[in-house]
């Protein structure tokens, strides 16, 4: 993450734009796996996993509905496993359900690193340019926000709870009473959002010209790594769309990934855990005790 | 250097009702200036008017002059570097995620190049004795950190002009007087001049130049703080001065001390010292309400305890106020006791029971009700009334019933009217505070219950638990206000380390303090060790004065 972190945030973004979107936008089972086994150790190696017991829980749980629970809204395929009631619950159907949360645990794991690596100043300086200066002001609120409204929720919860006016006896009751929570939430995350605003104007926000204190010239280490990331890029959808990588699932499995397109793709998600190796060498050698 | 100058300053609010009117005042360069009345009186719309970018929309009229020009013709680049504004909470106004980011954001909106902006961060944070925690989250912060860090925030911006709405309404006591140095330190050094608003102003008094005092949006007076003290006399207002000026007013003299040690001194040379005596421990008025035996809590399952190895005992009857420094524990401590939280370790009994035994949300039956240190959490409806209706089990209560209950917290109804985020911190705090005595609790826990309360409503909050307690029921609150929990408290309890480092009655507790305690105490306590609140040291000096003439 800390190498990540020294190139611009627009070669970061690049980076990441590219392997999202290659997880995303490519259904191939290969690359997916290719995906989230990196995402998994880029995660893990830039120290990112603070409760692993909990968030492997989840990301299971996660994948598990996703997977169990896409035959049973899809009964296309051919190879039928069982039957719930009338509906066939099949095998193609469970593969692309596993290819899908693949898809999304890597995905989200892929955002964490994103989110450590572009925090929302970072995001701020990369997008404030006169065009895309409001868009900038929404994403990096949006970002702050989603935590901020987490803690609040529980607080809310929790306040009301210990208050007397949260804990019903009824599962109607308790409804409501969560209704009321979701009230009370959007109600102080507007409040909120107005201290902000207010707390931007009076600092100069939106002030021109404007700097960036991390702002410094571009370094061939960022247009190496620009040029790897769109060139990885290009060449899976050249392979996508030239037909020669694809995956059909239904209504059997057919799939098929050129070897140098998942070294590709694979190598560029392997850049995270290359630079945490990197670091690790030069901390080591350079004699320092942890 | 004439900083800021108005002149028949007035303002109305284009809907109508509050006026602020007539605010005449100047404050040179360095000069501090405290700005003072009852809650709603427009300290805060006064101080909004001094910054262009946060002038309320509304009517003004007069002039407001800013560094020589008339406040119009100033510059948005000056005005964003030139004013520094800090909010009333810590931490609200915050824009970035890390402590460095948000030092960062002001000069880079003024376009400085990067090597200005490093050096300034460099020196203000150094400044500030940031440097630790340049990289840490700010909602990792405690709350006297993330004052600082919002000081230091505008601070960057070399200001010449910072206004500062409470700036120490969260803060304990050492916390606050950190910030006030720092902020003494600022105007000495850089002539930075500085506007505080600010309730409890005990701590400020005695540190500004001027004192504007408002009242319902008029200016009644600017004056020097000795001469404010005077004018003060007699009003509700004079129990937030500090506890020397009081002394020095009651006892006559022609001048006010200067500090608590200065008059500790007097007293030590005019009345003769108490013999020393053990502290005096009162019987319970009432049976247990909340036991905490060997209690124990962490948030994660590997990071150290913060509460650890705690006994205490509540009483029915009685109040016990929970005091300790910011992140001591005391928050966590009514959670723990609400149930909010549960212990790692020892258990909470609540009226002679375990806590886990109370199923179902039979704990907030008649029971127990916890006021959260926001009370804005309690609020979801459009007016308060929407929300004081509802009952927990979906039911509606009456007018008449939710009337009695308002009118007995000396709540305007038409204030009942009104959506919780447009009300002042007294009138919320009573709001919520209406909303936990409809459940008719028994045992009433309250987070800082007297936060953002002007003196008369501090007044009014401590008579109202004196009578709940005298009905039978049992108030625990946390505060920093040592005073108040001095006054109002019939036993208190000083979190450290986890545990309860020392408890008892307010007397035996500040008096044996020697620097967490009351102002009154530290001027009485070697002449009348058992008086920690100004008005039982004004009486015992009185009285001991009657008897030597």
């Amino acid at each position: 993450m800390r190498t990540l972190r020294a190139f611009r945030p627009g070669a970061a973004c690049i980076f990441f734009i590219a392997v999202i979107g290659g997880t995303v936008f490519v259904a191939s089972p290969l690359l997916r796996l290719i995906s989230l086994v990196f995402a998994v150790l880029s995660v893990v190696c830039c120290g990112l996993a603070k409760h692993p017991l909990r968030e492997t829980l989840f990301y299971l749980t996660a994948a598990a509905a996703v997977t169990f629970l896409n035959p049973v809204i899809v009964t296309y395929g051919s190879t039928v496993l069982f039957r719930l009631g009338k509906r066939p619950y099949t095998f193609e159907a469970l593969v692309y359900g596993c290819c899908n949360a693949m898809a999304l645990v890597s995905v989200m794991l892929w955002f964490r690193l994103f989110t450590a690596v572009l925090t929302s100043d970072r995001i701020n300086a990369m997008l404030r340019r006169p065009v895309f200066s409001s868009a900038a002001s929404v994403f990096t609120l949006t970002l702050r926000y989603v935590p901020e409204m987490k803690r609040r929720y529980y607080d809310i919860r929790q306040a009301r709870k210990m208050s007397g006016y949260g804990s019903g006896d009824t599962y109607i009751m308790r409804l409501k009473a969560a209704l009321g929570d979701f009230f009370s939430l959007t109600a102080a995350s507007l409040e909120l959002s107005a201290v902000t605003a207010d707390s931007m104007k009076a600092r100069g926000y939106m002030l021109k010209p404007h700097s960036f204190v991390g702002e410094r010239p571009v370094s061939a280490g960022d247009v190496i790594f620009i040029a790897v990331s769109l060139a990885a890029a290009a060449y899976e959808g050249y392979c996508k769309y030239s037909g020669s990588l694809y995956a059909v699932f239904y209504p059997s499995l057919s799939q098929k990934c050129p070897p140098l397109c998942a070294v590709c793709f694979g190598a560029l998600c392997m850049l995270p855990v290359i630079f945490s190796a990197k670091e690790e060498l030069k901390w080591r050698s350079s004699g320092q005790r942890r | 250097m004439e900083i800021v100058r108005t002149e028949a300053l007035s303002f109305a609010y284009p809907e109508g009702g509050f006026t602020l009117s007539g605010a005449d005042f100047s404050l040179l360069s360095g000069e501090l200036l405290l700005v003072c009345g009852a809650s709603g009186c427009g300290k805060s719309t006064l101080l909004k008017l001094l910054k262009p970018e946060l002038s309320p929309a509304g009517s003004r009229a007069g002039s407001i002059t800013l560094f020589g020009s008339d406040i119009s013709q100033l510059e948005e680049r000056s005005s964003a570097a030139d004013i520094g504004y800090v909010g009333q909470f810590p931490g609200g106004g915050a824009v970035t995620e890390d402590v460095i980011s948000e030092l960062a954001f002001l000069p880079q909106n003024l376009g400085l190049p990067k090597g200005e902006i490093l050096r300034r961060i460099a020196e203000t944070s150094a400044y500030f004795g940031l440097e630790k925690l340049m990289r840490r989250p700010l909602c990792e912060l405690s709350a006297g950190q993330k004052r600082l860090v919002d000081l230091a925030a505008v601070m960057v911006g070399r200001p010449r002009l910072l206004l500062l709405d409470e700036p120490t309404a969260q803060l304990d006591p050492r916390s606050a007087e950190v910030f006030l140095d720092l902020l003494d330190k600022l105007r000495r050094e850089l002539g930075t001049a500085v506007i505080v608003c600010e309730h409890n102003f005990e701590a400020v008094f005695g540190r500004c130049d001027k004192v504007l005092f408002l009242e319902k949006g008029a200016q009644k007076f600017l004056l020097t703080p000795s001469e404010a003290a005077a004018a003060l006399r007699g009003s509700v207002m004079e129990t937030a001065l500090p506890a020397s000026y009081r002394l020095s007013a009651a006892l006559g003299l022609d001048r006010a001390f200067a500090t608590n040690n200065e008059a500790a001194a007097y007293l030590e040379q005019n009345f003769i010292p108490d013999p020393p005596s053990a502290a005096e421990d009162t019987p319970p008025k009432g049976s247990p309400a909340v036991q905490l035996e060997n209690v124990g809590f962490r948030y994660e399952k590997h990071s150290p305890d913060l509460i650890s190895g705690l006994d205490m005992t509540a009483y029915f009857g009685e109040i016990t106020a929970v005091c300790g420094a910011n992140g001591a524990g005391k928050s966590t401590l009514l959670k723990l006791i609400a149930g909010g939280l549960r212990t790692t370790e020892g258990r909470v009994m609540i009226d002679g029971k375990r806590q886990s035994t109370y199923r179902g949300g039979t704990l907030y039956r008649e029971l127990l009700a916890m006021l959260p240190s926001d009370p804005h959490l309690l609020f979801s409806e459009q007016t308060v009334m929407l929300d004081l209706a509802r009952d927990p089990d979906g039911g509606k209560r009456s007018r008449q019933e939710i009337y009695a209950v308002t009118d007995s917290l000396g709540l305007d109804r038409g204030l009942l009217e009104r959506y919780s985020f447009d009300l002042s911190g007294g009138e919320l705090q009573r709001s919520a505070l209406a909303k936990l005595m409809l459940l008719h609790p028994r045992i009433l826990l309250l987070d800082e219950p007297e936060k953002g309360l002007d003196p008369a409503a501090k007044k009014r909050l401590g008579g109202l638990l004196k009578d709940f307690t005298a009905g039978g029921g049992a108030v625990i609150f946390v505060t920093h206000d040592l005073t108040f929990a001095a006054e109002y408290a019939d036993r208190g309890v000083m979190l450290f380390g986890g545990s309860a480092a020392a408890s008892g009655t307010p007397e035996s507790l500040f008096s044996e303090n020697s620097l967490y305690t009351t102002p009154a105490a530290l001027i009485a306590r070697r002449v009348f060790p058992r008086s920690v609140t100004p008005a039982a040291l004004i009486e015992r000096c009185l009285k001991e004065r009657r008897v030597t003439q």
